[in-house]
């Protein structure tokens, strides 16, 4: 149920208002050495975020050490040639910054929201870091526990997380995606500082690199300092990233799991979608993104209609495309059944919606309405100093042009109810799913699978 | 060094309509937007009547689901015709209302919002649907152990106390819920003589006047309540083990907290971003993550419903160290009594809370919610254009003198989940628990969230 919102530029879709006005305004640059610059203008408080985007994710671990980004990234704290260890988030807590940093499939992004006048000094610490890393063997070794607590914390104490990397990992048949971005435990256990500092000889050059500043700033006031402090170093290697491709997909993939915290069961049915980095992958997002809105949005939509109100069968349903990235992407679909109703009879009604809207299409109130919602998005985002960027740094990490983000819009309203049906016939392939039930420690899988215990 | 508040920040103007309803309203004409924050007062779960624990949560879900004219189904496609969003929670004492529009719709949105608060259907459907999703929720968070610790926290602290009931309910009192009980609830507890309401955005007073009395002056007068909630403390002093087979135990951890109109509040504040509450430079991150790797984060905060304070919250960590990590946390805060807390601590800590307090004014919804708590606080109109200067009076002693005035040690209230230790002492675990610590909340229909008196 996610909506990416990307700035509102072409001013012919709405009635002149304060809306066109208030279009940010969106800059873009390349420094010499190759580091891409966007610069995006919030004038609301006197401040800034600055953000550094690195083209290297989850998908970029080696074989056998999967979660070596996200360590890498947690590494990137503990020190380098200037900055001692935990000094970086001292400084920046100092000067009234928050920081933070995340690790994605394409992509690994550090962020600081901070006072407009502290950018020089942030700039400082991260082209620090940019460079080079100084982190000792304790350290490297404290912080494999630290990120061991945090994939226990996330993911072993819950069994839908569980379940979920399962899934995953069935879905990609061979692709990168289907590893846990935090790594598999047994993998994360053989990690080791030298890892990281190849890793980052590798991978963390300006030319493998996106730097997003948004809010109180322009674009002129922001080049003499990227040039300062990051112009100077040096480009690096050209990386090719290297990934394995998906395999034609021709067996539909059924998994049961059953854990003993579980007592509602939950059913998930994972398709391979289009992504945006793929052939012809782009132009099918704004389809996907109204089908994913009308199929499983909120309450007004197929699923939640038709399951949760007039059947009765589901306490929730719903569905979620995640597809700006750089490889396949996913269509989820997913539901909890009402109590008393088994999952079998759950996934039959799931599929009725799904055949029902192939079979008929789509209206023209619902297509009217999601368009509705997308396009408002691109106004909502507008608010806050991390948003827009985060929106931006998304894009560009999956491969789409700037221009992408000021064509959404456009792109949504020119979507036909035919395009969407097309869409969903093409997508909606049993060949290219797994699907999963998660179930009570009671029901056996076996049991499970001829009676759906609950 | 303190940033200067951009200027339209602190001109807060005060929008009275006829009927009396009072709106604070900071403009702000850089998009296309209106935010929208209402409360309701001594509205919450604290209210729900004994054997119906769980009603004032059930109320609020079914508040969108049909009013006015519109059933469940019209009512979504109304609002999401028009990108509107519209939202309710509840808490322990307030039932919170939140709205975002595009200017364009605004008047459609102060109509939907209008109907929601005033003319809820309740609808039979409705509460059936709301019913079985409840039970649902139930099923699942109660097997989770961040929500278990949470609600065995704060069934320990207000043993005897309507703080100590079960914002969810249990499956037995859910399954007893009618209509007549939400209808009850909801006309007994929203009226105009609670309501405190914040709008920031693109309106100014004179087109937000008419709405404001279009949309809530058909609420009744005075809220009837017949359960008064009194004034208490958290007990302590006992360490409660809770058993469950999971890899890592949770620990939560607190103390009776202060006040938020107390006039040492601000060394509180200070003291717990130096000690548990400022992410990794707080002193409980650098002794179990940072030294020791035990945790992810470890985080505390000050939390101040109408009738308590509690300073209290915790963390989680490999089932085999629990018992090391709970005694680093404890010796965390008996270092803090032994060798205080340093003029550099103190004086970093001010640095950020001041510094960073621009970046908390950077949207709508953000400026709403503290003018909501300048309201329910009685922190005055100017506060936004004060508060810098109140932390920046801060000094080291005052800190040390709060840390000997709220650490005591002897008195904390601990409650692990996890697997048995032998150590620990064990009550049996009842099915579903107390409210979950804002670090903690687990999702069911409606989500309870911080208290809105709770932006500083």
């Amino acid at each position: 149920m996610k909506r990416l919102a990307f700035a509102f530029l072409l001013s012919w879709l709405m009635p002149v208002s304060a809306a066109q006005a208030a279009e940010p305004i969106v800059d873009s640059f390349t420094l010499e050495n190759g580091m891409e610059v966007i610069v995006i203008e919030n004038h609301r408080v006197p401040a800034v975020n600055h953000a550094l985007w690195f083209r290297v994710g989850s998908a970029d671990d080696p074989p056998l050490y999967s979660g070596l980004v996200h360590f890498h990234e947690h590494m990137m704290f503990q020190g380098s040639a200037n900055f001692k260890r935990g000094e970086y988030a001292d400084i920046i807590a100092r000067l009234g910054g928050r920081q933070n940093a995340f690790t994605g499939y394409d992509a690994t992004a550090y962020y600081v929201t901070v006072g407009k006048e502290h950018l020089p000094r942030i700039m400082e610490l991260e082209a620090d870091r940019l460079r080079g890393l100084t982190p000792t063997d304790k350290d490297a070794l404290n912080e494999k526990n630290v990120i061991i607590e945090e994939r226990r914390q996330r993911i072993e104490n819950n069994p839908s997380a569980l379940f979920a990397e399962q899934l995953n990992a069935a879905l990609y048949l061979n692709h990168p995606y289907r590893l846990p971005v935090i790594g598999w435990k047994h993998e994360m256990e053989g990690l080791t500082k030298d890892m990281v500092l190849a890793l980052h000889t590798q991978h963390y050059h300006p030319g493998n690199a996106i730097l997003i500043v948004s809010g109180d700033i322009t674009a002129a006031e922001l080049k003499p300092l990227a040039q300062k402090y990051y112009g100077a170093i040096a480009a690096g290697p050209t990386i090719a990233r290297v990934w394995a491709k998906e395999p034609p997909q021709l067996a539909a993939r059924r998994l049961t799991m059953t854990h003993k915290d579980v007592k509602q069961p939950e059913w998930v049915r994972l398709y391979l979608a289009p992504g945006a980095g793929e052939e012809g992958g782009a132009q099918k997002l704004a389809a996907l993104s109204l089908l994913e809105q009308i199929l499983g949005g909120g309450k007004t939509s197929r699923l939640y209609q038709s399951l949760v109100m007039e059947q009765q069968l589901a306490a929730s349903v719903g569905a979620d495309y995640n597809g700006f990235v750089v490889g396949p992407g996913e269509f989820r679909l997913e539901g909890v059944p009402a109590p008393g109703v088994s999952v079998e009879k759950l996934e039959a009604a799931i599929n009725g919606v799904v055949a029902q809207l192939i079979a008929k299409g789509i209206g023209a109130e619902e297509l009217k309405r999601a368009k509705t919602l997308l396009k408002a998005d691109t106004i909502y985002a507008r608010e806050g100093l991390q948003s827009m960027g985060y929106v931006m740094g998304w894009l560009r990490s999956a491969g789409l042009s700037t221009r992408f983000y000021s064509e959404w819009p456009d792109m949504i309203e020119r979507i036909s109810a035919a395009d969407i049906r097309q869409a969903a016939k093409e997508l909606f392939d049993i060949k290219r799913s797994v699907t999963g039930t998660l179930l009570p420690e009671s029901a056996s899988p076996t049991q499970a699978e001829a009676s759906g215990a609950s | 060094m303190l940033l200067p508040l951009p200027a339209h920040a602190a001109s807060v103007q005060v929008v009275t309509t006829d009927s009396g309803i009072t709106a604070w309203l900071i403009e702000e004409h850089s998009q296309p937007i209106i935010s929208l924050r209402a409360v309701f007062t001594d509205a919450g779960t604290a209210y729900d009547p004994q054997g119906k624990e769980g009603l004032a949560m059930f109320t609020t879900a079914l508040l969108a689901e049909g009013a006015g004219e519109r059933d469940a189904l019209a009512f979504s496609k109304a609002v999401e015709e028009r990108a509107v969003g519209l939202s309710a929670n509840v808490d322990d004492d307030y039932l919170s209302l939140t709205m975002q529009t595009l200017t364009e719709e605004k008047e459609a949105a102060f109509a939907l919002l209008g109907d929601m608060i005033a003319r809820p259907r309740f609808e039979e459907s409705a509460v059936q649907r709301v019913r079985k999703q409840s039970i649902t929720a139930l099923a699942k968070i109660t097997r989770m152990p961040a929500y278990r610790a949470a609600r065995a926290w704060r069934q320990a602290a207000y043993p005897n106390h309507p703080y100590g009931k079960i914002p969810e309910g249990t499956e037995a009192t859910v399954q007893t819920f009618t209509r007549a009980d939400a209808v009850q609830f909801h006309q007994r507890y929203i009226a105009r003589d609670n309501l405190t309401v914040a709008v920031v955005g693109d309106i100014t007073a004179q087109e937000l006047k008419p709405l404001l009395e279009k949309t809530f002056a058909g609420l009744p007068a005075k809220a009837q309540r017949d359960i008064t909630v009194p004034d208490t403390k958290p007990a302590g002093s006992r360490t409660i083990a809770l058993s469950q087979d999971v890899p890592q135990t949770f620990i939560i951890a607190g103390l009776p907290g202060i006040a938020r109109n107390d006039p040492a509040f601000f060394d509180a504040y200070v003291l717990n971003h130096i000690v548990a509450g400022g992410d990794l430079t707080s002193r409980l991150n650098r002794e179990l993550r940072e030294k020791r790797g035990l945790t992810y984060g470890a985080g505390m905060q000050l939390d101040f419903s109408r009738h308590s304070e509690t300073w209290a919250g915790g963390f989680s960590t490999r089932a085999e160290e629990a018992e090391h990590a709970l005694a680093a946390m404890q010796e965390t805060f008996t270092d803090v009594l032994k060798n205080g807390i340093s003029e550099q601590e103190v004086k970093d800590a001010k640095e950020f809370i001041t510094g960073s307090f621009v970046l908390s004014l950077d949207s709508n919804a953000d400026v709403a919610n503290f003018l909501i708590s300048m309201q329910l606080n009685k922190l005055g109109a100017d506060y936004l254009d004060k508060r810098n200067a109140l932390v920046s009076a801060v000094t080291p002693e005052s800190v040390n003198a709060m840390a000997k005035r709220l650490i005591k040690p002897q008195d904390l209230l601990i409650v692990t989940v996890g697997r048995d230790k032998a150590a620990g002492k064990r009550i049996p675990s009842p099915m579903g628990l107390k409210p979950p610590m804002p670090s903690h909340s687990a999702r069911a229909t409606s989500s309870p969230e911080k208290a809105p008196a709770h932006e500083q």
